[in-house]
Parts: C-alpha cells; structure tokens; sequence
C-alpha cells in the first residue's frame, strides 16, 4: 500500500485537510489525530489547533477501489493548509489493476512548531 | 476494385482484438492492461463498411483500444483490417475528478470524458498490384447525453462505499498500532484488510461492470471520413466517403432492453463510379440476458440516383438491412459476436446481400495488476 510521511509547520492557527480521490473512483476516507478520528464537513477535516497538534501523529487512510470502468488509475491528493507556510499537496497515485481492486493510501503527518520544537 | 472493397462489407469473418494501455510514458511493460471487450464499431470502421453493427451501442471509451478485423477473401491469416481508438481525456491523470463527476457528468463533463478519435484501415487486394485499395478512415464520437447509472449500480455504490470507508478507519487504526510499536495489532488488521481485499475487490469489479451500462436516455454523435488509393499509390490517395450520424439510446433502467435509433448521412466518392448521397434510418433492439444479448437492427437507406452505373455495377441502391446480432461474452477475457441477415441492396444487382459475419474479441498478454509501490 502506497505510505508517505510528511512533517508540517504550523503555527497556532487550525489545520485543515482537504482529500480528493481522483481518476473518477470510489474511495473511503478515515483521519485521525493521535486517538481521536476526524470527521469531515463539506469535504474538509480539520485537524485542530495547530499548536495542540505539535507532538501528536496524525493519519489518514484511503481505501480506494477501481469501480470506474473508463480508467485503470487510482490517485489521492492531500492538501494540508493552516500553517505557517502554503499549503502543500501531496499526490499519491498508482496505474494498472483490474476492475474492483483496492488500493489503500496512508498518509503519516507529524506536526512541528514553527516556534522550533517538533512532534 | 469495388467488387472487392464490397465483399470487405457482406461475408466477413472478423477476428477482433482489444489491446488497451495508459500511455507509454507513463508505465512500464508490466503495467500494460488490457481493456474489457467491446465490439469494434468505431467510427472509422463504419465509414470503411466492416463494422459488425450498423447501428452502434454505446461503450464506455478506453484510453486506447486496438481492433483486428480479418476479412473473408484476404490472404494470409493475419488480418488486413486495423483500427486504433482513442479517448484523449483518459490518457492522462484525471487528479481532479471526482466519483461524482463520473456518475452524473453533466453535458461538458460527458462530452469530455466520451470523445474518442479512431483511425481504421481496409485494404482489399487485387488479382493485379493495380486492382488493389487500401483505404483509411477517421472519425470521431462524442456523448453529449450520457444517461444515467442503473439502479444495480446505485445500490452497489453504496454497498462498496460502506466498506470502503470501514476499510479506512481499518487502515488507520493499523497505522496507529504501527506507531505504538503493536506488532500484533498490524498483524491482526492485517489479515482482516487481507479477508476483506477479496470482497470488496469483488463489490467493486461487480460495480464496475454495472457502470459500463448506463441506463435512460443516451445520445451519441459520430462523424468519419475515408480515404482511398487506388493501386496502393499515395499520389492517387482522395477522399471517397464522410458520413455523420446521431444515435439515440433508451435503456431501460428496469428491464434488460435497449432501444436505438440512428439517423445518418453518408457521401461516398469512389474511386471508380459516380458520387452519391445517401440517407439512412434505422434502429436496433437488443436484450440482454446476462452475458448473452440478442439484437434485431433494421436500417432503411435512400440513396440518391446514379447518373450512370459503373461497368462492373454496384454504386448504392435504396432498400433495407434486417440483420439479427448475437453477442456472448464467455468469459472475462472473450467476446463473441454473430451477425446474420440481409444487407442494403446493389445498384445494378440482382441479388440480396447476404450478410454473415462472426465476431470475436479476445484478449491476451498479462493479467492486469496493480504496479508501483508496495
């Protein structure tokens, strides 16, 4: 399974993640910080306050299956916004597979202070 | 020459192959996948007289698709008929778009995911290197109205969306046991995601197949233009045939019926014989029975008068096609067609054409597979 790892500078304000699965499939979505799941409104998980987040792990998974009969590609872009620099995307993305298959996408976050310290 | 640019277009025996790929640059050998089957009706191929159907079915479009036809009368064994399609807006990375947007399109959105661009070749040989043609065409189709997914479909959506998003929250409480250093808990998840990747990969191919059949109200518009030189010289190379054609679709969203009526216009400039215009009505019946379907197509031509008929007859001539089309697909990797029936009539002939044709798409090379990272 595609896995990534990504550290991020935040500040105190919140933190959102934005996830797209593209190619035109179906995907299933969870996130997590630490041991509490996020739950998305209108698209968009926020992950809380950026100075709470420092220290903590955060997750996201995509279960994506190939459902979409015109393409054989699976693609999860993350947008991460609410730090001290630009948002950053992050695209994962694979070709090849047969109708049905599942992909699952992990995204490893770790937060760090914009002050210095880190996770 | 027209005597056998014709047979090319009555008894054919049509051995067809889909070979379909992400572009080149973008994967290696190993990731080459081939394309569920689909009868080789592009346009380029109407135009050239050798598709199976007169009156197309819609298909879901592939990125690139590679069709072989072998016509009766040809020497050798491989076949003398090739067409390539392809569907410019799946080549590429499509990052952006959404499930959503697949399901319900919209015009714009249908228009851009169903065009595709075919390329065809017919050659018919001679007794004499003279007497030989190739011709070329290439056409285009696009999917303004795209109708609507099944309601098969729709309750197999929201089945596999509910395993999906189980299978995440799995996926994450995994990755949280993996930074915990709970190597019993990755395992445990582990063989759960594993259990579950035969179901839900099973939902998903089940739900993919009921995409490939949207249902409701289809519109497809196609257009083609052929080329032909005679003698196999390119100097002697000029246009002899356009054609643009509407194709309406109801497919009923409760019953295993589809119902399409095509209206399309044809001018053909032969190499050899006049010029005529040609006006064809006509529609089609299938039903479907599971991988089996079973298709009466009936088409209606008014041909425009011939100033004068050519030496060796032909030309087109007013009249009906009633042919009968039996499509099984046997297995995942197999296709197979059978066309049988009377064609349009002959100027200057007097005879039925007989229209006899078997059809059969096959697929070979590696099974698909997911490529890249573990």
């Amino acid at each position: 399974m595609p896995t990534e790892h990504r550290a991020y500078a935040v500040g105190a304000e919140p933190v959102t993640l934005r996830i797209v699965v593209g190619e035109g499939q179906m995907g299933g979505v969870a996130v997590g910080v630490g041991d509490d799941d996020i739950t998305a409104q209108n698209g968009l998980y926020t992950l809380g306050a950026g100075d709470h987040l420092v220290g903590q792990p955060a997750f996201a998974a995509v279960s994506v299956s190939l459902a979409n009969p015109a393409s054989r590609r699976t693609s999860v872009t993350y947008t991460l916004d609410g730090g001290v620099n630009d948002a950053f995307t992050l695209e994962q993305d694979l070709t090849g597979g047969t109708g049905g298959a599942v992909v699952d996408y992990r995204l490893f976050m770790t937060f760090t202070s914009a002050a210095g310290g880190t996770s | 020459v027209k005597a056998r640019l014709r047979s090319l277009g009555t008894a054919t025996v049509a051995a067809a192959a889909l070979l379909s790929a992400a572009p080149a640059a973008a994967q290696d050998a190993d990731s080459l996948y081939l394309a569920p089957m689909r009868a080789p009706a592009s346009p380029a191929f109407v135009i050239l007289g050798i598709a199976l159907a007169a009156v197309e079915r819609p298909a879901t479009p592939q990125a690139f698709a590679l069709g072989l036809v072998a016509a009766e009368g040809g020497s050798g064994l491989l076949p003398q008929n090739y067409a390539v399609e392809v569907a410019p807006y799946w080549m590429g990375p499509r990052r952006t778009l959404t499930w959503a947007q697949v399901e319900r399109p919209g015009v714009a959105g249908a228009i851009a995911q169903s065009f595709t661009v075919s390329l065809a070749t017919a050659t018919g040989a001679g007794t004499q290197p003279e007497d030989s043609l190739t011709r070329v065409g290439i056409g285009f189709r696009v999917m303004p109205v795209a109708g609507q997914v099944s309601p098969a479909a729709h309750h197999l959506a929201a089945g596999l969306q509910q395993r999906l998003d189980a299978r995440s929250r799995r996926v994450v409480q995994q990755m949280r046991a993996e930074v915990a250093g709970d190597t019993a808990g990755v395992a445990a998840i582990q063989a759960w995601l594993l259990a579950d990747s035969a179901v839900t990969a099973d939902l998903g191919s089940q739900l993919a197949d009921a995409m490939r059949a949207r249902v409701g109200l289809i519109v497809e518009v196609a257009a083609a233009l052929s080329a032909g030189f005679a003698g196999n010289d390119f100097n002697a190379g000029a246009v002899d045939g356009r054609g643009a054609w509407a194709t309406v679709t109801y497919a009923m969203p409760d019953q295993p019926l589809d119902l399409i009526a095509v209206a399309r216009w044809l001018n053909l400039n032969p190499v050899v014989g006049p010029a005529q215009d040609a006006l064809e009505l006509g529609g089609r019946g299938i039903l479907r029975a599971g991988p089996m379907a079973g298709s009466v197509e009936f088409v209606r031509r008014q041909a425009s008068a011939l100033a004068a008929l050519p030496s060796d007859g032909g030309g087109l001539a007013s009249g009906n096609r009633l042919v009968g089309i039996l499509e099984y697909r046997a297995t995942p990797d197999l296709f197979v067609g059978f066309t049988f029936g009377q064609d349009h009539p002959v100027a200057g002939r007097d005879v039925t054409p007989l229209v006899a044709r078997l059809g059969v798409n096959f697929a070979w090379g590696k099974r698909p597979l997911i490529t890249g990272a573990p």
